[in-house]
């Protein structure tokens, strides 16, 4: 051992004692070797600057949550509050929906693995309805009755109203014993969120139903595009945060979701309802 | 219930900088930290959904969370050291306050250099929780947690003088 370290405290020793955890007569003890002695003094101040340092940089005293994140929670807690009140299940709605199948029916999977398909069930939609005073139909042409509108009013007011009135569908709802389907009712707009499962190019279709049996209706067109997207990462479509998606005449959308990625491809689709469909 | 879930939303809300800056510093990545703590939000907003009961500790509860969504879902993700730049995630509430962003750089490189066990003990701590809260959130046990604080103190110091050299 140098000469120099000779009375040198040991680092948890030196910690205990700045965190008062120390006996009264240890830190007596500390106390004067700190004054007496200049590599204990080093020691102590050295270990004091470590201490502010790492303070300082991980200090979130002048920092708050911005916008965003501000309406991402609240989305978070609308969707809590409202989640059991807007999903309605299938088995609830036997009368009506008895002849059809379970929803795991409806989702094609092009991969014969069975952890691409762990992967799927882990693909979570949230509709986010958007209640608006002003829309401008953009385009009603393009996709029969599935409407892309435009909020008049200015962006901040549509920012609050993104945190407001969430109808989530939680990511279980794919799991193979479930049954659910989302009711959105009419008039209301709404967005999609979706988490990618896997890393990949990711493709949203949409088509208006044609009738009651949602096999009736066939893969719609494009409705939105991403490449290069990471596992996890969330998706909100459409991406223009002024628009939104609105069901009429109580038809339902068909939405098929495709990731692909070099090795494989992951499909499967999505029906959404409108009220009157219950 | 509506209720609690607007305290747990305050809460969250409040408590977002610290939780933000802890899977930073796990993920290395702004993105991907975010998402760290929406998943953790959502989980715990669920929880007091169903079970109509607040956490004791809520913040530790979603540190807790964080944790384990990291190593469940990024632990093998490439990381990138990040800069002190968090927006869009984190509004400044004094402009004026700027502290020196070559020596923010190098405690970025000098965290990110040693273990992920101690930057995420370093982290917890200089984030203001006790050493009772990172038992909780860690797992590891009390008297670990203070040894390992100082020997993770030790390598920063390390790694932060020959970076100031």
């Amino acid at each position: 051992m140098k000469k120099n370290e000779k009375n040198k405290i040991s680092a948890q020793k030196m910690d205990d004692f700045i965190d008062g955890l120390l006996s009264p007569s240890a830190t007596l003890e500390m106390e004067i070797q700190i004054k007496s002695d200049p590599n204990v003094k080093k020691q102590y101040e050295s270990n004091i600057n470590t201490r502010k340092m790492l303070d300082t940089y991980f200090s979130t005293d002048n920092e708050t949550y911005s916008k965003q994140v501000e309406s991402d929670i609240d989305a978070l807690f609308s969707t809590t509050v409202q989640n059991q009140e807007n999903i309605v299940s299938f088995k609830k709605n036997q009368d009506k929906f008895n002849e059809r199948k379970g929803f795991l029916s409806y989702i094609n999977i092009t991969v014969d693995k069975l952890i691409p398909m762990a992967a799927a069930a882990c693909f979570g939609f949230i509709l986010s309805p958007y209640l608006f005073n002003s829309v401008d139909k953009i385009s009603s042409e393009d996709n029969n009755n599935v409407y892309i509108m435009r909020d008049l009013s200015n962006s901040e007011v549509f920012y609050e109203k993104v945190i407001t009135d969430v109808i989530t569908l939680k990511k279980n709802n794919f799991s193979a014993d479930n049954d659910y389907l989302t009711n959105v009712p009419l008039g209301r707009r709404f967005f999609m969120q979706t988490v990618a499962p896997m890393d990949g190019d990711v493709a949203i279709f949409i088509n208006t139903m044609s009738g009651d049996n949602p096999e009736d209706t066939v893969k719609g067109d494009v409705f939105f595009q991403r490449k290069n997207v990471s596992a996890g990462e969330i998706l909100i479509f459409p991406e223009d945060k002024g628009k939104g998606i609105l069901l009429q005449d109580g038809k339902g959308i068909r939405v098929d979701i495709e990731i692909s990625s070099k090795s494989e491809v992951l499909k499967f689709t999505r029906y959404i309802y409108s009220e009157l469909q219950k | 219930m509506t209720e609690k879930l607007s305290v747990l939303n305050a809460e969250v809300k409040s408590a977002y900088p610290k939780l933000f800056k802890f899977a930073l510093h796990l993920s290395g990545n702004k993105s991907d930290a975010h998402d760290l703590v929406m998943d953790a939000v959502k989980g715990t907003f669920e929880i007091v959904h169903k079970t109509n009961e607040l956490p004791d500790n809520s913040e530790a509860y979603m540190i807790k969370s964080i944790k384990t969504s990291f190593g469940a879902s990024m632990k093998f993700k490439k990381r990138f050291v990040p800069t002190d730049d968090f927006e869009p995630f984190l509004s400044s509430t004094d402009d004026m306050e700027r502290s020196d962003p070559l020596l923010k750089r190098k405690i970025n490189q000098a965290l990110f250099s040693i273990s992920d066990v101690c930057r995420e003990v370093l982290s917890l701590i200089a984030l203001g929780y006790s050493y009772e809260e990172i038992q909780e959130t860690t797992g590891i046990k009390l008297n670990t947690v203070r040894s390992k604080l100082s020997r993770c103190r030790e390598a920063f110091k390390g790694k932060m003088s020959s970076a100031l050299q």
